[in-house]
């Protein structure tokens, strides 16, 4: 997608937001570090980094979502300058006025956009809009009770403005149909006007177009587009890796957050990510072994499957150790899982053969972890079986697929926060010792564990060997591990005495 | 005739207390159980002002309405901090506080009304005086049911004028998604406290009209009791609409009604009335959490 | 000092019933109000059985008793709703609705009024000049300490209470290891019962009881998790003990009025101040307050 900037150079633009010695730390663990960044005016920035590297926590901290540590933010976006100093003092918590929060914020011209959409369900397309915008009488219930003439002036404007809007998003005719009822696509272009007409010039737009199929995505930046050349907005987007290589041309610089701390370059060519590239990463052949064959095959929205069948297990395509038919499910009012490339709803049906490895590589906001949970009781969905060993397990909690040799390994990272390593590994009930793994931390809390070492011990406690036989299924496994790590988790997912069959999800283009 | 009409000023007086109370649970997402609280400060400030100080119906209601409003600060306040099932407690912890106010405030040696003897504790305030309106002396029964009713219409008319404005659809935004409406610069802190306050400010115009209605007034109007029943008439109903604390106000006016007409002692038909009501919430949470008419589940 | 004991005291009879609501808000996130049922239910019980039984059986009955009405409040209607993934408001108007239903079949049954169950005059045992402690409050302080302390130790060093712990992190990571979730929060409920029939009997026995005063001390049990720290067993019993040594000075200083209007002003400084209580931590928001 070829565009020029039509806004001078970025040296010459206002400076719109600066933010220096940004700190952050949960429970000990230090996610950003003296991060010092600054916004001009007409700039589109792509805010790169790993999963867990801060990204969303940068966003929630930048858009009064969440208060840093320490530092300095300082927003110029709005006629006058306003500056936010941390930590704040405890008086200063109690001043109405000047709070660090999200509509103090806004009113600064700072809008965002959230990665699960969240419009307000209830409401007609229209009123979604329509709330962005401020009426200044309406807003407030006396004048709405005693001075309905100023309220409805300003009413009709909002209204028009709100019908412009949506023919302009070619949402025409569906003013009144209720948010809940549009495609994601369309949602999530409701949302990024929502948020324009809310008055913002920095927009932060968190995985813009993470779970849009090719046409949702074209619409999307083509929103986007015009807000930069038309309505000269700046841009913050935070989108995955997988999604980045649509935002060529739009973006004009380039912040990458690694190891604590923010690099700001000039817009890159970013790294082709397309699914032949990243299909099998080196590591595949850490769970491959020497002399294996890869079976791929796509699925609906850009999800890869690979199935690395072992030699000295998988007979044959015979014996079914998990098989899934024709699953939908549904988050509220939309299904996510079932669809087809065209929206339509098929079913989602896999099947899983002893002796199997089978990878799901899969863009964010595809639903893997939503198929995870379906697959293990914690969500019911709304059509379809599975079958695990050959027998039905929907109507089994899910406790009792864990006793039918079902084991999940979750991608949420809390565990137990205020339990040891000792009792965790106690309350496992796994018929091996794995507490030799984790010799100088058996007393310590989970809580104050870093993330790669609640990772290892999540992993281990889920595939310690067991005697019965099993599948495991892996959701985001190696999230936060290094490649050392990994490997020696493979090792011990490989020499699991029976496991039958492993199911791993992991984000595209995966690398540890 | 005059025992229905009896029944229409209760309906009347229950209707503009679902409503408000509607305001608060429907709209804003806030359980709360400090409605009562508010509806008995209205029935003292106006009943109070009307006995001691003389003043006519119309300025001592609407004190008693400001006063109100005042005093829920303490529950919006504490929807700053506190959420979800925290909040009811904290709404439980006012209504405590307010209802052993209302009935520890007295003291036998001074007058009625006095700094010192206030509320006259559990003897209750007796002989308040009918009300006076633009020279209408409002005193038989049908007299007093159509003021009620030209009341409870201008309360739901006010109401409804509220939430079809603007702001009606700022706390429903809130309500759906409050961080989202934050982030697009609502000030949902001030639209609850302004929601709270209206809310108690029509609560208190129906504690006024009950006072003067049966011309006495004590500490049960303050009670918990009272303020399940208002929970329940929104619960039962329906909530997040107009016609929900309508048909909820009507099944639990009628509801005692109907039990007299089975001869239970009179001590037992309270306590009856109660179980029936606890019973309603917890079969209602069952089969149908959104109420008989309501279009929201609560969270 | 007299006051300083007496607080310790009242202290250690809400800290029973704040470590009751704990045991079943924590493992099941539901806002159990009718504990304040159970907690009125429990000493008719006992003044029902204890004529033909003797006061120890009738002890026995009304704990046992108070355990399996709770863990029925679990199976018949909070367990039943969490299942159809209900909201907490649900949960807790449910659990509302069965406070009033119990407390009107109390006053239906038992009548308004209120009761003892002490029938004798209570014995005293006096330290030094002007410190008394009564016969009562040596059964509150004896069988608090002997309660607490022994749930303590079943949580630390107990397999079922390690489990209970995990629940309370985390349900989702605690079922994925092949636990019964249901079973367990039956358990958390009928311990919950227990210990608010602990504290009922002896608060019973102390000062006496009416059908109404269960949702009272519920709710400062309540205050007292909140000032203590939402997310602990510990800071519940810290902060009951807290609020009953305030409580106590107020009395002993000023007047039993002013009592109520202190535990609000206290909950609200904490509110105000720190909402995360005593020995809570501040926590990842994914949304602010």
């Amino acid at each position: 997608m070829p565009t020029i900037s039509v806004f001078p150079k970025s040296e010459e633009a206002p400076i719109l937001l600066h933010a220096q010695g940004l700190c952050k730390a949960f429970g000990g663990q230090v996610v950003l570090d003296k991060i010092e960044l600054e916004l001009r005016q007409g700039e589109v920035i792509l805010l790169r980094g790993e999963n867990g590297s801060g990204k969303t926590t940068l966003l929630n901290i930048l858009t009064g979502n969440l208060k840093p540590d320490s530092g300095e933010i300082n927003y110029f976006s709005n006629g006058s300058p306003r500056s936010y100093c941390f930590p704040q003092r405890w008086w200063q918590e109690l001043n109405p006025f000047d709070h660090f929060t999200p509509e103090f914020v806004a009113r600064e011209g700072i809008g965002r956009t959230w990665q699960d959409v969240r419009l307000f369900g209830s409401q007609s397309l229209r009123d979604n809009l329509a709330i962005a915008m401020s009426n200044r009488f309406g807003d407030n219930p006396f004048f709405a009770l005693f001075s309905p003439h100023h309220v409805i002036e300003r009413e009709v404007e909002i209204n028009q403005a709100a019908n412009t809007m949506l023919t302009h998003l070619g949402l025409a005719g569906r003013e009144d149909s209720s948010a809940d009822k549009i495609s994601l696509g369309q949602s999530k272009r409701v949302a990024i006007a929502r948020a324009v007409l809310s008055g913002a010039k920095i927009l932060f737009l968190d995985e813009p177009l993470s779970g849009l199929d090719r046409q949702g995505i074209n619409d999307v930046l083509t929103l986007l587009q015009s807000l930069v050349n038309e309505q000269h907005l700046t841009l913050v987007i935070v989108e995955h890796l997988f999604n980045q290589s649509h935002l060529q041309g739009l973006i004009t610089t380039d912040w990458l957050l690694d190891n604590r701390d923010i690099t700001v370059s000039t817009a890159q060519t970013p790294i082709h990510v397309s699914s032949t590239d990243t299909a099998r990463p080196a590591w595949f052949s850490l769970l491959a072994g020497k002399n294996t064959d890869f079976i791929e095959e796509s699925l609906p929205h850009g999800a890869l499957l690979t199935r690395i069948r072992q030699p000295d297990f998988f007979n044959s395509p015979s014996n079914p150790v998990l098989e899934i038919k024709d699953l939908v499910i549904n988050r509220g009012q939309r299904d996510i899982i079932g669809l087809d490339d065209q929206g339509d709803i098929r079913g989602f049906s896999l099947t899983l053969y002893e002796g199997e490895i089978v990878i799901l590589q899969a863009p964010n906001g595809w639903g893997k972890s939503t198929l995870i949970g379906a697959i293990s009781g914690l969500i019911t969905p709304r059509l379809g079986d599975i079958c695990l060993f050959g027998q039905s397990i929907n109507d089994n909690p899910v406790w009792e697929r864990i006793h039918k040799g079902l084991k999940v390994l979750t991608s949420n990272e809390k565990l137990f926060p205020n339990l040891s390593v000792k009792e965790i590994i106690e309350i496992t009930n796994n018929q091996t010792d794995i507490s030799i793994f984790f010799p100088n931390i058996a007393n310590r809390k989970c809580s104050s564990l870093s993330g790669g070492e609640k990772q290892r011990l999540a992993f281990l406690c889920q595939i310690a060997p067991s005697l019965s036989s099993t599948l495991n299924v892996l959701d985001e496994p190696f999230h936060g591990l290094d490649y050392n790590a990994v490997a020696e988790v493979i090792t011990h997912l490989l020499s699991g005495l029976k496991t039958k069959a492993v199911f791993i999800t992991i984000p595209f283009g995966y690398k540890p | 005739m005059n025992y229905l009409l009896h029944l229409l000023v209760y309906f009347d007086i229950y209707a503009i207390l679902a409503l408000s109370l509607n305001l608060v649970v429907g709209y804003c997402g806030l359980l709360t159980l400090a409605h009562a609280s508010f509806y008995a400060i209205g029935g003292y400030a106006c009943a109070l002002l009307m006995l001691t100080a003389n003043w006519g119906f119309l300025p001592a209601m609407l004190t008693g309405a400001f006063l109100s409003a005042v005093a829920s600060l303490t529950i919006s306040l504490s929807a700053w901090r506190l959420r979800g099932d925290f909040f009811v407690l904290a709404s439980l912890a006012v209504q405590t506080l307010i209802y052993s106010a209302i009935y520890n405030w007295s003291s036998s040696k001074y007058p009625i009304g006095s700094w010192e003897n206030l509320t006259n504790g559990s003897f209750g305030l007796t002989g308040i005086p009918s009300p006076k309106l633009f020279g209408w002396e409002i005193n038989g029964t049908f007299d007093y049911a159509v003021f009620a009713t030209g009341v409870a219409g201008l309360c739901g008319f006010i109401l409804w004028r509220l939430k079809s404005s603007p702001w009606g659809r700022l706390l429903l935004a809130m309500r759906d998604d409050e961080l989202a409406a934050r982030g697009l610069g609502k000030n949902t802190r001030l639209a609850k406290i302004q929601a709270i306050a209206i809310a108690s400010a029509i609560a208190a115009v129906a504690g006024a009209l009950y006072a003067t209605h049966v011309r006495y007034l004590n500490p049960d109007s303050a009670s918990l009791d009272e303020s399940i029943l208002m929970l329940n008439m929104v619960i039962v109903g329906g909530l997040g609409n107009f016609r929900g604390p309508l048909v909820g106000a009507a099944i639990l006016v009628g509801l005692p009604e109907i039990l007299r007409f089975f001869d239970f002692p009179d001590a037992q038909a309270a306590n009856l009335r109660l179980l029936i009501y606890g019973l309603l919430l917890v079969l209602l949470m069952h089969f149908r959490p959104q109420g008989i008419a309501g279009n929201y589940r609560l969270e | 000092m007299q006051a300083l004991i007496n607080g310790l005291i009242s202290g250690s009879s809400i800290a029973l019933l704040a470590l009751a609501f704990q045991i079943v808000y924590l493992p099941t996130r539901v806002f159990f109000i009718a504990l304040g049922g159970l907690y009125s239910i429990v000493p008719c019980i006992a003044i029902a059985v204890k004529d033909t039984g003797g006061m120890s059986f009738a002890v026995i009955v009304a704990i046992v008793g108070g355990a399996m009405l709770s863990a029925f409040c679990e199976w018949a209607n909070h367990g039943r709703l969490a299942r159809c993934n209900a909201s907490d408001g649900v949960q807790l108007i449910s659990s509302l609705g069965i406070y009033i239903v119990i407390v009107q079949m109390i006053a239906m049954v038992w009548g308004n009024n209120t009761k003892t169950l002490r029938m004798e005059l209570d014995s005293v045992t006096t330290f030094g000049d002007n410190i008394v402690v009564t016969g009562a409050q040596w059964v509150t302080l004896l069988s608090a300490i002997v309660s607490i302390g022994g749930f303590a130790l079943f949580l630390r060093y107990s397999k079922l209470g390690l489990r209970l712990r995990a629940l309370a992190d985390n349900p989702i990571q605690f079922t994925l290891f092949g636990y019964n979730i249901n079973s367990h929060r039956l358990l958390a409920f009928a311990l919950g019962g227990m210990f608010a029939a602990i504290s009922a009997l002896v608060t019973a026995y102390d000062n006496g009881f009416e059908p109404y005063a269960g949702l009272h001390a519920v709710l400062l049990a309540v205050v007292a998790v909140i000032v203590g720290g939402q997310g602990s067993f510990c800071g519940a019993v810290l902060g009951a003990l807290l609020l009953g040594l305030i409580r106590a000075e107020v009395t002993w200083y000023s007047s039993a009025r002013w009592q109520d209007m202190t535990t609000f002003a206290l909950l609200a400084l904490f509110l105000l101040l720190r909402p995360q209580g005593l020995l809570g931590k501040k926590t990842r928001l994914e949304s602010v307050s």
